[in-house]
């Protein structure tokens, strides 16, 4: 089985997920846990994280700030804000319903 | 409530670029290190390592991109970059970036002060707090021959009636006059535009005050003004304990109750320097009439004006005052009495509304045609320009720029020029009002043209509008020809777009021209007319009464008698007559209305009382019957025929009956029926009632050596204490002359504004034809084309422009003149005369428009013209 792209509109969802579980990260980090828990099946253009995650900033669910990384490099590193907590379980419980009536057409019909 | 957030966030980052920018790259350097580091790790070399980062990045610069779209405003910021980019360029042609704003800033400040004129009138209302709440009540009263009515002021009894009986509304009542004010009893008078007012003027209209308060009503204390800002400054010299302080009104002392705040200048285009309660203008005023008013329940008139109170609406309040004017109407059997609400704009208190309308219209109308020139003009330059950079041009757009985006490259120049001449020509337009100020302390005129925000907005709109006249046509026609001729080399088809342009500047400047050369030919011929009364033969004696002697009614028959009779044993011949004060216009003591006792039907006139020799002296001629006797208690009135044929239709008016102005009880006979003079106005005969001088007289001798000294003897004989100011009676007309004088001033300056634009205008246009075809004039001069003939051909070339223009600007203009007919004074709209004047203005002004570029052209050597290529 191939990778696949990453879906519309899901960069910002898995972003957030990655926050909360990991907590502050620099962009790098995030691309690759993003890629990992994906069991390697997506892959993500790094180039198109940048504008989801000035994205999420603008909206204020997180925020930068500078610091230096395990490898003693200098990075900017994201954590989760408040709203963005509020945001993960929002989208995550969105998420949760769309793909629960997905399944509900794509599952082959009970007989009666 | 995110994406407001984020959208502020971008906002305020298209002005952070720089920084953002830094942060950006380190942050990608950063990530594509971390990349690296991992791919080390991993066992990969060096290059490879960091060529496999990069393959998984996308490319630096293409996220970089990617990232600066998300972060700010990217419209905004190829806007900005256009602007950067527009500035640039203007600032490289510094001749084409001057001439354009320098005309655009003329037509914008035309403009702007025509809307401020009209925001000043019909807009703006009362500069109080709430203005929406606060309505003026008028008395409106139908008037022959005028189909409509006129508005003026209510009795102080009706006026008192209505506001002790109104819930909806407060009332205030208030009438201006004028007062001497100084700050101690030697210092000079400074005369003061005084407003006399209810108890609560200040406080029901909220007239901010910036310190001190409301006079205190009782009238027994001494008496207690406010005053303005303007006075606290120049009288006082801003004292700041200037409240509680002694100051003489009109030689009484008074105590400074309060200083209104330095933004408030008056009511409705009325200043008002200084407040008077109504409760003691009895120990202030020296005006018999205001004190009349006080002791006449019925006499007009006092201003009334009102405010709503919390949550009651216009239409209750309508409705309540016409019941208590009904009321009030009854009581005291006064049948013309019915009232309206109005607004407080300045457009409600004119009372020759339609023609103020009308000259502001002509005028609009005028400078509508000049902003127009100047758009036509800077859109021709434009084209000029852009043309010029057709390579340029051309070279953007085969290196993938879009048509949209050099259009509006285009389009942002224009902006620009037209944001630097709407920013000069507004701050033009905030200096028209000290500019008055300084001419000649007009007041009233100077608060009509205050600039403020809606001036802004609508200046901001013409702007807009302005860039897109000038700048969007040449820019879309440039863009196509460059797009099709991009390094293919093919000539631009210019021409209709161009051509078009001169035709409308030719037939703008031939209406102009001669609409103004109409108005000032019209107006010349109106002053040029000789007066039909003795206007320049006559001299005035004005009479004031000495400061401080207190008004009574008695002194004042007994001076006017004993004034009569020196004048009948006087050797020169004297007369007596009622002028108005030196100043205002015309012969009359007033605008007022007549009507037979026993008719419900008003008309208008004006009164002219005179007596003794004054209608001989003034030259006024009876048809019939005599004129009024000296004695005001006679009732006797000599009408002219105009108001004759007004009332009676027949014109026979001898022996009927009439009243005048409000006095009811008092019954004139019509004595007499004068001729028509223009005694008012010099254009035209205003229907006039002749009385016995009421008040204090004005004396009236022919012009001679000693009459000055005569006159005052004669007056100092009856009264030493009386003040008198010897003045030719051709003084007070001066002012309705100069009204007229500056209304040709202003044609004249728009017709002068028109040519040069005409001029400056097709002189660009010849200047870019002969530009243009400098090649082509080399050939044929090489060739040995005569000169004469090769300028003839380029004249040839715009022939069907200039023909079009002129046919075009003709018919408009005989169309122009037919609606100024009512401002020729009996000048014929198609006056030969006029036409002729114009057309050589036109003429001279074409010829030296064309002849400069095309004789420069024709100077250049043709081989130097064709090296050039």
């Amino acid at each position: 089985m191939g990778k696949t792209d990453v879906w519309q509109g899901t960069l910002a969802l898995m972003v957030l997920k990655t926050l909360e579980a990991m907590g502050p990260q620099h962009g790098y980090g995030i691309a690759r846990r993003i890629e990992q828990t994906s069991g390697g099946l997506l892959s993500l253009n790094y180039g198109t994280l940048y504008p989801a995650l000035v994205k999420l900033e603008q909206e204020g669910y997180i925020a930068g700030e500078w610091g230096v990384s395990n490898n003693n490099r200098k990075a900017r590193f994201y954590k989760l804000t408040r709203a963005g907590r509020r945001q993960v379980a929002k989208e995550a419980e969105a998420w949760g319903q769309a793909t629960a009536i997905l399944a509900r057409f794509l599952q082959p019909e009970e007989q009666p | 409530m995110r994406r407001l957030r984020a959208g502020l966030v971008r906002l305020t980052n298209v002005f952070r670029r720089d920084r953002l920018d830094r942060e950006l790259a380190a942050e990608m350097e950063s990530h594509l290190q971390h990349h690296i580091d991992d791919n080390l790790r991993a066992g990969m070399s060096p290059e490879e390592a960091r060529r496999h980062a990069l393959r998984a990045l996308g490319g630096i610069e293409q996220a970089k991109e990617q990232y600066r779209h998300r972060r700010g405003l990217p419209l905004l910021e190829a806007f900005l970059a256009d602007v950067r980019f527009a500035c640039r360029m203007l600032w490289k042609q510094p001749a084409f970036m001057l001439s354009a704003v320098s005309m655009l800033t003329v037509g914008l400040a035309l403009t702007a002060a025509t809307y401020t004129l009209f925001n000043g009138l019909f807009v703006r209302g009362w500069a109080v707090p709430d203005s929406d709440q606060v309505f003026r009540v008028e008395a409106s009263r139908r008037v022959q021959p005028a189909a409509g009515t006129i508005s003026d002021g209510l009795s102080l009894g009706a006026y008192r009636h209505i506001r002790a009986h109104a819930a909806t509304s407060e009332y205030v009542g208030y009438w201006f006059d004028n007062m001497r004010i100084r700050a101690d009893r030697t210092a000079e008078p400074t005369y003061t535009q005084t407003a006399v007012v209810s108890d609560n003027f200040v406080s029901a209209l909220r007239i901010p005050l910036q310190q001190g308060a409301t006079p205190p009503t009782t009238g027994d204390a001494s008496p207690a003004v406010v005053i303005s800002h303007g006075i606290w400054q120049r009288v006082f010299g801003g004292d700041s304990q200037v409240v509680g302080r002694v100051a003489w009104v009109n030689d009484v002392a008074v105590t400074i109750a309060g200083v209104m705040a330095a933004g408030f200048e008056g009511l409705g285009g009325r200043q008002i320097e200084v407040m008077v309660p109504l409760a003691v203008v009895r120990q202030l005023s020296r005006r018999p009439g205001a004190l009349e008013r006080l002791d006449d329940e019925r006499q007009c008139c006092v201003w009334v004006a009102g405010r709503l109170r919390d949550g009651r609406t216009q239409q209750q309040a309508r409705a309540e005052l016409e019941t208590l004017t009904a009321q009030y109407r009854h009581s005291v059997r006064q049948p013309e009495l019915s009232v309206r609400l109005s607004g407080t704009t300045q457009a409600e208190t004119i009372r020759d509304l339609e023609s103020v309308v009308t000259v502001l219209a002509l005028a609009s109308a005028g400078i509508m045609l000049v902003f127009l020139l100047t758009c036509t003009n800077v859109g021709n330059l434009f084209l000029a320009r852009s043309l010029s950079r057709r390579g340029e041009i051309a070279v953007r757009l085969s290196l993938g720029a879009t048509r949209t985006r050099i259009v509006q490259q285009l389009v942002v120049e224009g902006l620009v020029l037209a944001s630097i001449a709407g920013v000069a020509a507004f701050l033009a337009t905030m200096a028209v009002p000290p500019l008055f100020r300084l001419i000649d302390d007009e007041e009233a005129i100077a608060a009509l043209f205050r600039a403020d925000w809606r001036v802004a907005a609508f200046t901001s709109v013409v702007v807009i509008l302005t860039c897109l006249i000038v700048s969007l046509a040449p820019a879309l026609h440039t863009s196509r020809i460059a797009w099709r001729g991009a390094g293919a080399g093919v000539p631009p088809a210019t021409g209709r777009l161009r051509h078009g342009i001169l035709a409308a500047q030719i037939a703008l400047a031939t209406v102009l021209v001669l609409s103004a050369t109409l108005l000032t030919r019209g107006i010349e011929r109106a002053l040029a007319t000789p007066a039909d009364f003795a206007l320049q033969t006559t001299t005035a004696a004005i009479l004031q009464s000495p400061p401080g002697r207190p008004w009574d009614a008695a002194a004042a028959r007994q001076t006017r008698a004993a004034l009569a009779a020196a004048a009948r044993t006087s050797e020169v011949p004297t007369g007596l007559a009622g002028l108005s004060p030196i100043g205002e216009s015309g012969l009359s003591v007033g605008r007022t209305r007549v009507r037979e006792p026993q008719s419900e039907a008003l008309f208008e006139a004006q009164v002219v009382p005179v007596a003794e020799a004054a209608p001989q002296i003034l030259g006024l001629r009876l048809a019939a019957g005599r004129w009024p006797s000296t004695d005001p208690a006679a009732l006797e009135a000599v009408v002219n025929r105009t108001l004759a044929e007004n009332v009676w239709g027949d014109g026979n008016a001898l022996g009927k009956q009439l009243t005048i102005g409000f006095a009811n009880d008092r019954i004139y006979t019509v004595v007499g029926v004068a001729g028509d003079a223009h005694l008012t106005a010099f254009d035209h005969v205003a229907p006039v009632v002749h009385i016995a001088p009421l008040s204090l007289p004005v004396l009236v001798a022919r012009t001679a050596r000693d009459v000055d000294a005569q006159l005052t003897r004669l007056v100092a004989s009856v009264d030493p204490e009386l003040i008198v100011t010897v003045v030719p009676l051709s003084q007070p007309f001066e002012q309705t002359l100069e009204q007229a004088r500056a209304g040709a001033a202003v044609a004249a300056g728009l017709g002068a504004i028109a040519v040069a634009l005409a001029i400056v205008g097709v002189f660009s246009v010849f200047a870019y034809l002969v530009e243009e075809r400098r090649q082509e004039i080399g050939v044929r001069l090489a060739l040995g084309a005569s000169r004469r003939h090769v300028g003839l051909a380029i004249l040839h070339a715009t022939r069907s422009a200039v023909g079009g223009g002129l046919l075009v600007g003709l018919g408009l203009a005989v169309a122009a003149g037919i609606t100024l007919r009512g401002f020729l004074f009996g000048l014929s709209p198609v006056d030969p005369v006029s036409y002729a004047i114009a057309a050589m203005m036109l003429v001279v002004s074409a010829v030296v428009a064309m002849a400069v570029p095309v004789r420069r052209a024709l100077r250049v050597a043709p081989v130097i013209a064709l090296r050039a290529e």
